[in-house]
């Protein structure tokens, strides 16, 4: 199971790493100080996500923060669905703990899923062939809400009760229908946007809600990151991969991962 | 009513712009540059901190927004085309440096059979190994003649790379096939990782020839002719789509625009968008543009240059209707012709059990190449078709987002799929193949009928698809790249002959090689611009980029655009003395 | 809607047909093309190859499956 997040670990991480350089390697830039610099002087907590706020020792865990586009209903489908792509088992946290839910609807909710940089102009054509990708005019945001209710009546007729409900390896049977086109659910013309591509884009936003920064909502206290073995932002132990990068010794933080740093730099 | 005229304004301000800027104003004109983006937040400052996979890598955030401008596109004549809704296929750059700023920054020299592909390939195959409906041509220039200015690129962008071939004098450890070199790289080449260790041994224990792939991420501090100083790669892993935040990445905004803007000659205006040249049919007068207002704005200059990319480049000259627009059902015509792609396909992967790599380490151009199967480096007497690619394996940065290759037979999802994710992130090794797009008769860029910008413009139709020669190259490129995993010998390994999809596919990535619709070459009826990349018809408009290739080699192509751009700019000079053709 | 709106609404969402020779009918499969027109497929190049209708000359190549998922070369 992955480390508990405890306040000032990272800090004292980051110290020891600069503490442990012996200096700045001949021919490198002095821009390595400067970096090293920034990276000591860490802003907050990772954990908990941003409307969580940094979860202490002290203090109650704080409460989900609020839905800015899903319903209770939809979440609640997003999450147990999300949970039969990555589940939570004696392994490890999945989607549920990972927030995957929460980053699905902050996604839907903001520009991508709101469709602010699809070409959404008609007309609309049935593709001839295939490789057209995309072409019903709806965003993102619209193919959740459309697809939800769809599958959910698929699932409650082959197999008696909404997808929550459902065992695991039911879900997992309804999940490969969604997969495999078996689950014919009426979204534009059959060409236009099959299950099969509702089951790609959703597991792809499922990635991401496990294995983005920890801003976004998913990937809460890194669980993916640790998961897989990412180390998160490279820069925030200073300029160190280049002792690593052309050798085979191990890079020792690679199942520490550290997010992005709250405030950007810019000009 | 026009602005005040200028000597030189260009469209676009990425590495074509910047280069012609920086010569122009330093030999004393006065330019403008007109960028469609921003022009603020494309800086080494500004990418501080943007170690973010789905900001950059997957949100797109520094490529063009296809909401108000796309492209449309049909496989074949009959077909109606059909609009790219979202970025997919390429991701076009877009504000201040371009493309420039986010690259991976592997750079290339294309073989100087490259530049004669028809000729030599007649030469040595006869007519009929050109197949019905290919329309490969000759560039109009040589190699060799190309040369110095590949050196000027690679001196100002500080090239990191192995000499294979100096001037005829064959050098073992680097690319032993390429054309000759008057002098070694200025910077000396990248290590090799673990991984580039193990597909260079492969490839020796075979008897082919890898060299480190020739990097624009620098791996030691540079100072160029130009007195930039520019630092060393972190090796963050976070190269191709982001901005680099120590200017280790060769970028425009490091390297030639300071250089033009120091002139105190050099006006940049962002968010600019031009849309057509103002002409008399011999001479352009103005570009025409919106402003950050939408309202069109009038640029006069005595001379015109066109740094848009492909895209614009072609969609600005038909819409201006300079040059003869090409029809790809007879073959007449030259604005839109000979447009391609880069067919990429025919890699093989490998999985390690219990050996673990540090994949999210590297750096774009961090990788170990051969040559031996591009171009026409081997002979390709009974294969049934011409061309072939690049090979390279490497470290360029694997991001968990986009990187959990697992073997094949792995669950789509759930708990094995999880566990098998845990098992190989680390343990994934693969070998890519690049390959050449020739062009077709029925391949071309022209003016979309139904669809329009956000200013109700016509947007660009490609018509392309994959032809019978590049899915026989692929199927090849297969065979070979298993060898080499063979024997790189992995414990599970997934590959074969290579297919490519039954239709070009717009909606996953596959390269932003976009090239061609405005050729050059030695012929003004099947091409747009001479030599110096100025249009046949009109003399005092230039128009540069990767729209210049007749058809696309098996390497990355901003090396050859870097040489062309420098190439212009000393044309441009020329015509501003001469002010006459100048082939 | 009345029936006539419904009725126009139907014909119109007919499907574009792929002609007999688009590669689409031939995904995962290898085939053998021969001046525009497919010759023959087989599920593997080698029966392919053996098949008496696939002359020398003959392009012969696999379709594969549309790209899904994320690119794997970095170029």
């Amino acid at each position: 199971m992955s480390d508990e997040h405890r306040p000032g670990e990272e800090a004292s991480d980051v110290s020891d790493s600069a503490a442990s350089d012996g200096g700045t390697p001949p021919g490198r830039f002095s821009r390595l100080k400067l970096l090293k610099a920034g990276a000591v002087g860490i802003a907050g907590a990772s954990a908990g996500g941003i409307l969580a706020g940094p979860a202490t020792a002290k203090t109650k865990p704080a409460p989900p923060p609020a839905l800015l586009f899903l319903t209770k209903w939809e979440f609640d489908y997003v999450t147990a669905m999300a949970e039969t792509i990555w589940p939570t088992d004696d392994l490890g946290p999945g989607a549920k703990v990972a927030g995957v839910g929460h980053y699905i609807d902050r996604q839907l909710a903001g520009g991508w899923g709101q469709g602010h940089r699809f070409y959404l102009n008609g007309p609309f054509l049935t593709p001839a062939d295939s490789g057209h990708g995309w072409q019903i005019p709806m965003a993102p945001a619209d193919v959740y809400r459309a697809f939800l209710p769809g599958f959910d009546t698929y699932v409650r007729r082959t197999y008696a009760k909404p997808y929550p409900e459902l065992d695991a390896t039911t879900q997992t049977a309804a999940m490969n229908d969604l997969r495999t086109g078996a689950a014919s659910i009426p979204l534009g013309g059959s060409t236009a946007f099959s299950s099969a591509d509702f089951f790609s884009l959703f597991r792809q936003n499922v990635l991401e809600g496990m294995l983005a920064d920890p801003s976004y909502g998913g990937n809460q206290d890194m669980v993916g990151w640790k998961w897989v073995g990412f180390p998160g932002d490279p820069m925030r132990r200073g300029d160190v991969y280049y002792e690593y990068v052309f050798s085979s010794k191990p890079y020792p933080y690679e199942h520490k991962p550290l997010p992005m740093k709250p405030a950007r730099g810019g000009s | 009513m026009a602005l005040k005229k200028v000597d030189v304004v260009i469209v676009g301000v990425g590495w074509v712009g910047g280069i012609i800027a920086s010569e122009l104003t330093r030999a004393g004109l006065h330019v403008v540059g007109l960028e469609r983006g921003r022009l603020r937040g494309r800086g080494t400052a500004d990418f501080q901190d943007d170690h973010d996979e789905l900001r950059y890598a997957i949100r797109n955030e520094l490529f063009q927004n296809t909401a108000n401008e796309t492209w449309t596109l049909r496989h074949n004549l009959g077909e109606a085309a059909l609009p790219i809704r979202q970025l997919g296929s390429f991701l076009p750059g877009t504000g201040l440096g371009g493309a420039g700023v986010h690259w991976n920054g592997q750079t290339w020299r294309f073989h100087p059979r490259d530049f004669t592909a028809y000729t030599s390939t007649v030469d040595r195959y006869g007519k009929s190994a050109i197949p019905a409906g290919m329309q490969i041509q000759d560039w109009g220039v040589t190699y060799d003649e190309l040369e110095p200015y590949y050196d000027k690129f690679e001196y100002m962008a500080g090239i990191a790379g192995k000499a294979g071939n100096i001037k005829g004098q064959i050098i073992q450890g680097g690319n032993v096939f390429e054309g000759p070199r008057s002098r070694e790289y200025p910077v000396r080449a990248q290590q090799t990782t673990e991984l580039g260790a193990l597909f260079q041994k492969a490839a020796q224990q075979l008897g082919y020839h890898p060299f480190p792939g020739p990097s624009a991420n620098l791996p030691v501090q540079y100072k160029n002719p130009d007195g930039i100083t520019r630092g060393q790669c972190t090796y963050c892993g976070f190269c191709e789509r982001f901005g680099c935040e120590v200017g280790a990445k060769a970028d425009p905004t490091t390297t030639v625009i300071p250089v033009a803007l120091k002139t105190g000659r050099f006006e940049i205006r962002g968010y600019s968008n031009a849309y057509a040249i103002k002409n008399d049919g011999k001479h352009g007068q103005s570009v025409l543009y919106f402003d950050a207002a939408g309202k069109i704005q009038e640029q006069p200059a005595d001379i015109i240059v066109m740094a848009a990319y492909v895209f614009n480049n072609v969609r600005t000259l038909l819409m201006s209707k300079l040059g003869q627009p090409y029809d790809p059902a007879t073959g007449q015509g030259v604005v839109g012709r000979n447009y391609c792609y880069q067919t990429g396909g025919g890699g093989a992967s490998g999985w390690f059990t219990g050996r673990r790599f540090k994949r999210y380490m590297g750096s774009g151009a961090l990788q170990t190449a051969i040559d031996d199967f591009n171009a026409d480096n081997f002979d390709h007497s009974g294969l049934g078709f011409i061309g072939g690619g690049s090979i390279t394996s490497g470290s360029t940065g694997a991001r968990p987002i986009q990187s959990l290759t697992t073997p094949p037979g792995t669950a789509p999802f759930g708990r094995d799929w999880k566990v098998a994710i845990q098992k190989y992130y680390a343990s994934v090794i693969s070998v890519g193949f690049q390959g050449e797009s020739p062009a077709y008769q029925t391949h071309a860029l022209d003016l979309d009928p139904n669809y329009r910008d956000q200013y109700g413009n016509p947007l660009v139709r490609i018509t392309f698809d994959w032809e019978a020669n590049e899915r026989k190259m692929i199927a090849f490129a297969g065979t070979k790249t298993l060898e080499i995993m063979k024997a790189i010998n992995p414990d599970i390994i997934s590959g074969g002959p290579g297919s490519l999809p039954a239709h070009y596919d717009t909606s996953t990535y596959q390269s932003t090689h976009n090239t061609g619709g405005a050729p050059m070459g030695a012929d003004p009826g099947t091409s747009v611009v001479n030599s110096y990349l100025q249009m046949w018809d009109v003399p005092n408009v230039f128009v540069v980029g990767a729209c210049n290739f007749p058809q696309n080699a098996g390497f990355n192509p901003t090396g050859t655009v870097g040489a062309l751009a420098y190439r212009a700019a000393e044309g441009i000079l020329k015509f501003h003395k001469s002010g006459a053709g100048l082939v | 809607m009345n029936d006539d709106e419904l009725e126009v609404a139907e014909e119109e969402a007919v499907e574009p047909e792929l002609g007999p020779d688009d590669l689409e009918h031939y995904t995962g499969e290898w085939v053998a093309m021969r001046e525009g027109r497919v010759v023959a497929h087989h599920p593997g190049e080698e029966e392919l190859r053996a098949d008496p209708r696939v002359q020398e000359g003959d392009d012969i190549f696999p379709v594969g499956e549309p790209p899904s998922g994320f690119y794997l070369i970095n170029v």
